[in-house]
């Protein structure tokens, strides 16, 4: 996927299908391929394998994570593989957002938790706008371009009721129920995402989404780069642990930004106020 | 089966010509023994970082990069802990990985992920008290755990910072309590080396044992482990610190470091280590004067250093992510009982281990229902 090649080793039947499904479209490898992550979701033996039987996420023969229910299989295998990659790709600083591109401009959506990131990445992504990611924001340490990953878009709780109804077209994996973070399902990665999955893209927005019910109508403010910076901090995986680099990444990649918060209460809105301020930012960047 | 890590070891200039199966295999068992950022290193050495393709130097560099951060950590708590501690007029000497990066030897691509401190016995609740003041409190361990640590153990049950997360091993000893051929913990401490941490503080003076205590100290942690997860990387740290050595001393390291073993009574462990160094690793540091020094007969031809040597031979070349064969399960075995006999007669061993099965047992039923 993306700059990144994988092999993935299970005996869990519903998780191979499901990854089959929802990774059809990525490029299969050959034997003279470098494999960057071996990763296997095994069942561990013992009296667990009849009772309540659990999965582990294994990488290189050490388990970073405690087991979950095998029925959970689907999403721990991206979760742990969200976890390989923010461990060993120090030469991206990596952000904890979604990253979508619209004629070769990017815009990185940032979101805590509950903010409406995926969901409004996936409602982006079947409208005009090239998936990169929906997880991970990968900002090249040399050039400050972000590199797609075109994974599955997850989506918890009610957005995958909205996303069905908004993006018809969307195609939906296994659902997963009863996860930390509550039911969750993921959609494919769009054809476009995977076959310009070696086109990297200049950002040229970071914009904050908050989805906000009680709102009358969903509004964009503008925020400092300042303010935009010290928010991204505590965004990103590997911002410690990059020192210097990850400083003089996150302060080029805002420098170079317009940089919005977003309250949206209905995705139609979301999508025509970020599709107007596309216009507006790659107008300014022609003149 | 041969790591390949094992061959790129020992001929490093293997590596000119790996194909992206070998080093993916490489990079997979670095990972696994955390040897990814201490090979970078020695490859370095050689000068044959050109021949890295750039897919593999990204796995390399992410090593390198997670390394670094730990150490400028660690010299972070290192400071902190020097504070808390001299203030109520204690003061620690850092061991193993800590150690390694204050002296800076040894500390080329070395992972460190907890620090280890040793106070003498009698002022160890002054230091647990004035630690908990400072923040690092012991995590939930069951009662069992916690007398069996205090009762038997040479250290007490892992501190955690609360805000930080570092890990912190307190030692009042080298050794468990329960350790036959105890060595005398006294003559470590006659010797002890400061540092200054010059990034940190640069009036602070941080204690470690002195280079040959620190290869000694490392030599028997090596040998009384149970398991070699680890121990290409503590090897290989031994090795880098009688490069450090070798050059301090000139001719004579080898001469007192040999004096130095025998008065530790560690001088058998010591033949093991540097005769697997020069087994298994491309030469950095000249060993032959160890064996012209003593002759080894007298150590190398019984019968139980040479099953040793096999044991630990075996374990350290075989490819640690595919383990099969009976040699390596044989060697396994044999080490892992043999460290538990070292650390415990078995009129304590044996009901300890029935003990602690009777726990997982009841742990694990608790659990499922």
């Amino acid at each position: 996927m993306g700059p990144f090649n994988i092999e993935l080793q299970t005996k869990i039947l519903p998780l191979a299908n499901n990854v089959y499904h929802l990774y059809s479209d990525a490029k299969l490898l050959s034997e003279l391929d470098f494999v960057d992550f071996h990763l296997s979701l095994v069942r561990p033996f013992g009296l667990r394998r009849l009772v309540k039987p659990q999965v582990n996420f294994i990488m290189d023969r050490s388990c970073p994570f405690k087991p979950l229910p095998v029925d959970q299989s689907c999403a721990f295998f991206e979760w742990g593989f969200n976890w390989a990659i923010a461990q060993h790709a120090m030469h991206y600083l990596i952000i904890h957002s979604a990253v979508l591109e619209k004629n070769g401009q990017a815009i990185i959506l940032p979101g805590v938790p509950g903010a409406g990131k995926s969901t409004l990445c996936a409602a982006l992504a079947h409208h005009g706008w090239r998936l990169l990611s929906d997880e991970q924001a990968l900002v090249s340490i040399n050039s400050g371009e972000i590199t797609p990953l075109a994974r599955p878009i997850c989506l918890k709780n009610e957005s995958i009721d909205i996303i069905k109804d908004f993006c018809p077209t969307a195609q939906f994996g296994t659902t997963v129920n009863g996860t930390s973070k509550g039911d969750l399902s993921h959609i494919k990665a769009p054809i476009d995402a995977t076959s310009l999955i070696n086109q990297t893209a200049t950002p040229s927005l970071i914009v904050f989404p908050q989805y906000a019910p009680e709102v009358d109508h969903s509004m964009l403010t503008p925020i400092t780069q300042g303010v935009a910076m010290v928010e991204l901090i505590a965004h990103c995986f590997n911002y410690k642990a990059l020192g210097l680099n990850g400083f003089t990444t996150l302060s080029r990649l805002v420098s170079q930004c317009s940089c919005f918060g977003l309250r949206y209460n209905e995705l139609t809105d979301a999508l025509i106020l970020l599709d107007q301020l596309h216009g507006e930012v790659a107008q300014c960047n022609l003149s | 089966m041969q790591s390949i890590i094992a061959n790129v070891l020992k001929k490093p200039y293997l590596v000119k010509e790996m194909s992206y199966a070998q080093w993916e295999m490489c990079i997979r068992q670095a990972n696994h023994c955390h040897m990814t950022g201490r090979l970078h290193y020695l490859l370095s050495i050689h000068q044959l970082l050109p021949f890295i393709p750039p897919r593999v130097l990204n796995h390399f560099n992410s090593a390198l990069v997670k390394t670094q951060c730990q150490q400028k950590e660690i010299t972070f708590e290192v400071s902190e802990l020097v504070h808390c501690l001299n203030a109520v007029g204690i003061e620690p000497i850092f061991l193993k990985g800590a150690a390694y990066v204050i002296s800076k030897t040894a500390h080329q691509g070395r992972t460190c992920n907890d620090i280890d401190i040793l106070v003498p016995l009698d002022q160890l609740q002054a230091a647990e008290q004035q630690l908990g003041n400072a923040g690092w409190v012991g995590e939930h361990i069951s009662a069992y755990d916690a007398k069996y640590y205090r009762r038997w153990m040479h250290e007490i049950p892992p501190l955690v910072h609360l805000d930080r997360k570092t890990v912190l091993d307190v030692h009042h000893h080298i050794q468990p309590t329960t350790t036959r051929n105890t060595f005398n913990i006294d003559l470590m401490l006659v010797d002890i080396q400061t540092h200054k941490l010059p990034e940190r503080d640069s009036q602070l003076l941080v204690r470690t044992l002195c280079i040959p205590d620190r290869i000694l100290h490392s030599v028997y942690h090596l040998f009384s482990e149970g398991e070699l997860h680890k121990g290409l990387r503590d090897l290989t740290d031994i090795q880098l610190m009688l490069v450090d050595y070798h050059q301090i001393k000139g001719e004579d390291a080898a001469a007192l470091l040999l004096e130095r073993a025998n008065e530790l009574n560690l001088d058998k462990q010591l033949y093991l280590a540097i005769n697997l160094i020069s087994g298994l690793f491309y030469p950095i540091v000249n060993l032959d004067a160890y064996n012209n020094l003593r002759r080894p007969s007298q150590i190398n031809n019984t019968l139980g250093y040479r099953v040793l040597h096999w044991c630990y031979q075996q374990l350290l070349v075989t490819n640690s992510i595919k383990r099969t064969g009976i040699r390596y399960h044989s060697g396994a075995l044999f080490i892992y009982v043999r460290s538990h006999c070292l650390k415990m007669p078995l009129r304590l061993l044996i009901p300890h281990l029935g003990i602690k099965s009777w726990h997982l047992v009841k742990k694990t039923f608790r659990a499922t229902n």
